[in-house]
């Protein structure tokens, strides 16, 4: 036991770190299939990396890295979209017909903020484009220490506004990823929690009071317990 | 054979450089070879190059300067074996450190008659990359041959003399040049500074 214990310590000692760590860095990348590519498409992808950029800007203080895009035929050629600054905006090069089935890989370099928020928040700035797409990957979203991906404690109705799994099997929302943000927000326009379309903060501290208000609705698993003892 | 490493931070318009270098030496007529390298599982700047023409060689997933130094090193050496080019011209990550690639290439042992740095800074976001992470950026701009101040024609009044004081004081003995890779502006002196 000490030993083992022992061992971790000497692999913490040993970590060097990649330069990537060394300034603070992540980097996301997404693959997948944009149908019935246009100029609209064109421009709504954009609109999902001013999404990020300002997000980004608005969680570390300024855009430090980029975000970019590449939207492309099988053989490679298409357009690359780049932000690197809100102010000179998403640059396009190059040009692409309309198209029935193009691919498109979006990645993001940038600073200070934490990694899989920022994953978490591209699937919804593509999502919430209203792009007619698919991942190539099926996603799983780890952002938190407990599993939480099928034990929801709504149920999956029509209201529920994740669409981006588009392998129509599971759900990875979760109604906990905030809770990093601060939770002295009220729910009025400044509110960042936009993304759940049923139209409802998921946060903690929100769930904690609706499972105040309505004890009965509560589901009695053991992840819904582990949440319940971690809040 | 040469070997360029373009060393900046991300953003700061290393992808636009390499495009406008390869371009100039594939005019002259030396065999030039592109190694592109994004710290995210997926790339677009190879993307980026083929929608402009030129066929670069990609190492996405991580970083050459450490989590793919071993992939670094192999890559260059089937650069050598396959292309044998007169010019290699790599592009790490706006995360790496050019000084640790620059290593990697000479322990990869590919004759190359000599590797350079070429520092690259962009005028529009000095001012926050400083306040925010100047130790790093230091360690970037630390080995370079030469600095190139980009961007220029995006230059408030007095951003780029702010600039180039503040790298002279650090760098005192490091050629700078200001330039917009964009624009061509003084890539002409890009070029007499690599020769």
């Amino acid at each position: 036991m000490s030993e083992h214990h022992h061992d971790h310590e000497h692999e913490h000692h040993d970590h060097e770190k990649t330069s990537i760590e060394e300034a603070g860095g992540c980097a996301v990348g997404l693959t997948g299939k944009i149908n019935c590519y246009n100029a609209d498409a064109e421009a709504r992808f954009a609109k999902a990396l001013l999404t990020i950029g300002e997000w980004v800007q608005k969680e570390s203080g300024c855009l430090l890295g980029h975000i970019k895009a590449a939207i492309t035929l099988d053989d490679g050629t298409g357009i690359t979209l780049n932000l690197t600054d809100l102010d000179n905006g998403v640059e396009h090069h190059g040009t692409l017909d309309p198209q029935e089935r193009v691919n498109f890989t979006f990645m993001c370099a940038v600073l200070d903020v934490d990694e899989h928020e920022l994953r978490h928040r591209m699937y919804h700035a593509i999502d919430d484009s209203g792009l007619d797409y698919e991942l190539d990957e099926h996603v799983e979203c780890h952002c938190h220490d407990h599993d939480h991906h099928h034990d929801h404690d709504h149920d999956h109705d029509h209201e529920h506004g994740h669409h981006h799994h588009h392998n129509g099997e599971e759900c990875h929302c979760h109604d906990h990823e905030h809770h990093h943000h601060d939770h002295d927000h009220d729910h009025g326009d400044g509110h960042g929690h936009e993304h759940h379309h049923d139209g409802e903060c998921h946060c903690a501290e929100c769930e904690a009071k609706k499972k105040e208000e309505q004890p009965t609705k509560e589901k009695k698993s053991l992840f819904g317990w582990m949440r319940r003892k971690k809040e | 054979m040469y070997v360029y490493i373009l060393g900046g931070f991300l953003g700061s318009g290393k992808t636009t450089l390499l495009m406008k270098l390869a371009s100039m030496y594939t005019k002259r007529g030396e065999k030039t070879a592109l190694l592109v390298n994004e710290s995210g599982e997926i790339g677009v700047d190879g993307a980026t190059l083929k929608a402009e023409g030129y066929d670069a060689i990609e190492l996405p997933d991580g970083c050459i300067c450490c989590s793919l130094s071993g992939t670094l090193q192999s890559a260059l050496k089937n650069i050598k074996r396959d292309i044998d080019p007169d010019i290699i011209i790599i592009e790490p990550t706006g995360l790496a450190l050019p000084h640790k690639v620059k290593e990697l290439v000479h322990f990869a042992m590919i004759d190359e008659d000599e590797t350079y740095i070429i520092g690259i800074c962009d005028v529009q976001r000095f001012e926050d990359l400083i306040k925010k992470k100047e130790q790093f950026f230091k360690m970037q701009m630390s080995n370079a041959d030469f600095v190139l101040v980009n961007k220029a024609d995006l230059a408030k009044p007095g951003q780029i003399d702010e600039i180039t004081k503040w790298m002279k004081e650090q760098f005192p003995n490091k050629p700078i040049q200001v330039i917009s890779a964009k624009n061509d502006d003084n890539l002409d002196k890009v070029y007499e500074m690599m020769q």
